[in-house]
Parts: structure tokens; sequence; C-alpha cells
């Protein structure tokens, strides 16, 4: 059955408050220029038109706090004469750079995540430190054997274990298709809230009960009746939803707009699941 | 009477407006046309409007927008031709198949047939992540279908359709490379794998973009 998640959301983000500029600033990073990946990314400034490049000898310590997340944590392999995958992957390494930043910026604020989980910006910075994220484009996924099914997802060094590390990995060729017209900065960011909506801990805590709650419904299941009984579960729905609500809380709290989009093939397309 | 008018008026209004609410609502679960949804199907830019017995676009990137099928003679250019076993869609264009109304897992080789339209399943693929899923955690998130089966016509041999049982005709691939580069012969030789990455003028793979399922089984 293929089913069209409800008007999902995109996000609008503003820049943190510490950056001189009226528009959106794009991460300039260091990569050999030979190098057909991005591989061990690192942010040297923002390239702005309004205040021309910032360099990373200005950060403050929230600005270089998030460009050593990026150096340790994300992993970036994609094709450089392709344009869009490149534009992508900047796009979600400017989203991630974001949210640490801001969440670094405001260590002592607080926000309440649906399941009255309390965090402060440093709680957050420290939760996601525990998440790594793989961006690959379609050939080096491909390679590497991801075969991200809708583009993008998250697994677990402990399924068993909320608090364990989490890997989430994008595969670009299918995410542009997935966010269909929204493979923009808007849909990089909230790709990026979402898939974080699934990695921090109450994420994979209500993944867990979701799918606990459909094998007690349908014991005895296996193989591809136990994915077809997932697949069209309001449990399904529920851990997908419960992503975009802790993503929103995310965003929220570090400063960006959530907006619904009218558009049901904007957002993440879960579709065929 | 005239001062009640107002009230009539906004009582009518209410209904009216739940009913379009109602029906807006149900929309999406909507299968009036028995196993092809509300009847509007489209491939990429390939469409098929069954209300209308159109089909129209063009499966191979090459050609020119092609008019409306239909304009070239009386007949509907598509139809369903269902039966109590099988969906069916009978096409003077590209999109023409046989599927079965009960789910099953059919062999390499299975024929479908309704009247003058013939299917058969050429190849069968279990997805990558099915084949590593241990089953104690959900499949990754956006998984599709483990099983993809091939399906064509060796009659038409410029047209295969991505099948899925319980999720209809998901894609169409349209290859006319001459003998042996067609897609029924590309996909009976096992080269279209459909969970590989396409390749730069590779055969053409159009998804379903609507979101009413096609020939689903039930």
């Amino acid at each position: 059955m293929s089913l069209l998640a409800p008007s999902e959301p995109n996000i609008v983000r503003d820049p943190p408050p510490e950056l001189p500029t009226t528009v959106d600033p794009i991460i300039v990073y260091s990569a050999p220029a030979s190098s057909t990946s991005l591989a061990g990314v690192q942010i040297t400034g923002f390239r702005n038109t309004a205040a021309g490049t910032v360099p990373a000898s200005l950060f403050n310590a929230a600005q270089v706090a998030a460009a050593n997340y990026i150096r340790d944590h994300v992993h970036v392999n994609v094709d450089l004469n392709n344009p869009q995958e490149k534009a992508l992957a900047d796009a979600m390494i400017d989203a991630l750079f974001y949210d640490i930043a801001t969440a670094a910026a405001n260590g002592t604020s607080k926000f309440t995540d649906a399941l009255g989980n309390k965090y402060t910006g440093a709680d957050l910075v420290k939760l996601i430190k525990n998440v790594d994220f793989n961006i690959y484009g379609q050939a080096s996924a491909l390679a590497a054997g991801v075969n991200a099914p809708s583009g993008g997802f998250t697994k677990f060094t402990s399924w068993a274990d909320i608090t364990s590390h989490a890997e989430v990995t994008f595969d670009l060729g299918k995410l542009s298709t997935t966010l269909s017209g929204e493979a923009t900065d808007h849909g990089a960011a909230y790709a990026i809230a979402h898939e974080l909506g699934h990695a921090l801990p109450a994420g994979h805590q209500i993944a867990q009960q979701d799918w606990q709650a459909v094998k007690a419904a349908n014991p005895g299941l296996q193989g591809q009746a136990l994915y077809n009984a997932w697949a069209v579960s309001s449990q399904r729905a529920d851990s997908e939803a419960f992503a975009n609500t802790l993503g929103h809380e995310i965003t929220t709290f570090v400063g960006g707009s959530w907006l619904q989009n009218s558009n049901p093939g904007g957002g993440y397309w879960h579709g065929i699941m | 009477m005239y001062r009640r008018l107002p009230s009539l008026i906004a009582s009518i209004l209410v209904l009216l407006c739940g009913a379009v609410s109602a029906s807006a609502g149900s929309m999406s679960h909507l299968d009036i046309f028995d196993g092809f949804g509300r009847g509007v199907i489209l491939y990429g830019d390939y469409t098929v409007d069954l209300g209308y017995g159109l089909e129209f676009g063009g499966l191979s990137l090459a050609a020119p927008p092609r008019p409306p099928v239909s304009l070239r003679g009386n007949a509907p250019a598509v139809e369903i031709c269902n039966t109590d076993a099988f969906f069916c869609l009978r096409s003077k264009g590209e999109v023409s198949f046989v599927a079965p109304r009960a789910c099953g897992a059919p062999a390499v080789g299975t024929v479908w047939s309704v009247g003058d339209v013939k299917t058969v399943v050429l190849a069968h693929y279990v997805a990558p992540w099915f084949k590593t899923w241990s089953q104690d955690q959900p499949p990754p998130e956006g998984a599709g279908p483990p099983d993809v089966y091939l399906l064509g016509d060796p009659a038409r041999p410029q047209s295969i359709y991505f099948y899925s049982p319980r999720h209809g005709v998901t894609d169409v691939m349209f290859r006319d490379g001459g003998p042996g580069e067609r897609a029924v012969e590309l996909a009976r030789a096992g080269k279209i794998d459909p969970f590989a990455a396409a390749k730069p003028g590779g055969p053409i793979r159009k998804s379903l973009l609507t979101p009413d399922t096609v020939a689903a089984c039930k």
C-alpha cells in the first residue's frame, strides 16, 4: 500500500545571532582539490555575500565546537563533479553546524520533548556528539552497499540500549528523489532534524516501543509478512511522527522555523513503505 | 421568514462544508477504478487517465511529446480489463499488463493472461536490506518491499514493469535498443537490477508518483 505522509514540514533556519549577516551564510570547508570526495570535512569559515568570508579564527567557542563536531563525526563522500549532490551535502553540513553552534551558545537554555524529557543546550550538544552522520553521494552509497531505502535512516550500535551510539546515513541520490522538489537548504535541514529525532535516545525509545507493539500484535510473523505488518502499522507512522515532533522541537530551540508544507511530496515521502 | 434566511444559508453552508470535508478526507482511500485507485496514474511524466481512456507522454526520453493516444482513433487508448482473478490494463500505448488479485510469490516464468493481454514474470530480486535484516528491530526507514518482480510481455519487448504484490506496479521501464537490447530481453538476461543506481544512457525508469497503488494484491 502506498501511503503519503501527511503534510510534512520544511525548515527555514535563521542564522545564529553571532554571525554578522542578513542572508543565509554558506559554510566554506577544505577539501583536496583533486579529490572526488569530502572525507574529513574541516570548516574553515563562512562565506557571506554581505560580510565577506568569516574565517574560522574568528569563531566563538560554540562555533568551534560545531566545526570540530563536523570534522570528527560527519563523513562525507560525494561526487564533486555533481553540483546538485554537492549542494545538498553542503546544506546538510550547514544545518548541522547551526544546530550545534546555536545549542552550544545557549548551553543553559531548556526545552522539553513530547515525552517530558528536559534538555539544555549543553545536553543537546552532548547527545548529538553520540551520533555520526554519513553523507554519501549516489555512487559512493552504492559502492558502500548502503542502499538507503528512501534516502536516510538511522541505526544503532545496540538496539536494546537507547543510550548507544547512533549512525545516520544519507544516500543523496535517493534523498533527492524522496524530498521531491524540496532537495534544497530547507529540505536538507528537515532531513537532518528528522533523523536526529530518530537518533536521540527519546526517538530510539519510541521506535523500540512501536516495534515491540507490532511484534506483540503479530506473534510468529517472520520475514516478508513481518515487514508487511510493520509497513502498514500505525506504530510505524507513530515512530516517524515522533521523529518529526522531536526534530521540530530541536529546530525551534535553535531558532529555526518549522513550516507546514501543503505539498504532499515535500518533506520526507515515506511513500511505499 | 427573511430574518431566518441568513441562518438557513449558514446551515446549508455548514452541511455543504461537512460533505466536502468528508469527501476530501476519504480521497486517498478511494479505489473506484477497482485496483487502479482514482483512475489517474502518473509514472513520472507518463500519464494514464482511465476516466478519459487516455494515455499520453513518452516513456522514451528521445521521443518528442506525443498527443493523447486516443486522439488517433475512436476507441479508448487504455482501458481496464479486470476479471475476477486478475487486474488488467489494456493499452495501445506503453503500459499494458496483468497481475493477480490474490497475493502470492510468483515463480519466474509464470504467465498471466486476460484476453490478448499477457504478462510474464521475467525476473525476481530481493532488496539488499532484507538480506541482512535481523528482525529484532524494524526495517530501515522507508524500506520498500523486499521482493521486486520484473514483469513484461515478449510481444511488447520495449516495456517492463516493477511489481511487488502488495504494492502493485511501482515503476515502468522503457528500452528499445534493438534485438537483444530491449527491456524484456535485458530483464530476462539479468541485466536490470531494480536496486542498482541508474546508469547514464541506460534504460529509462519512471516511478509511480500518484498516491494510489496500481494493481496491488489484496
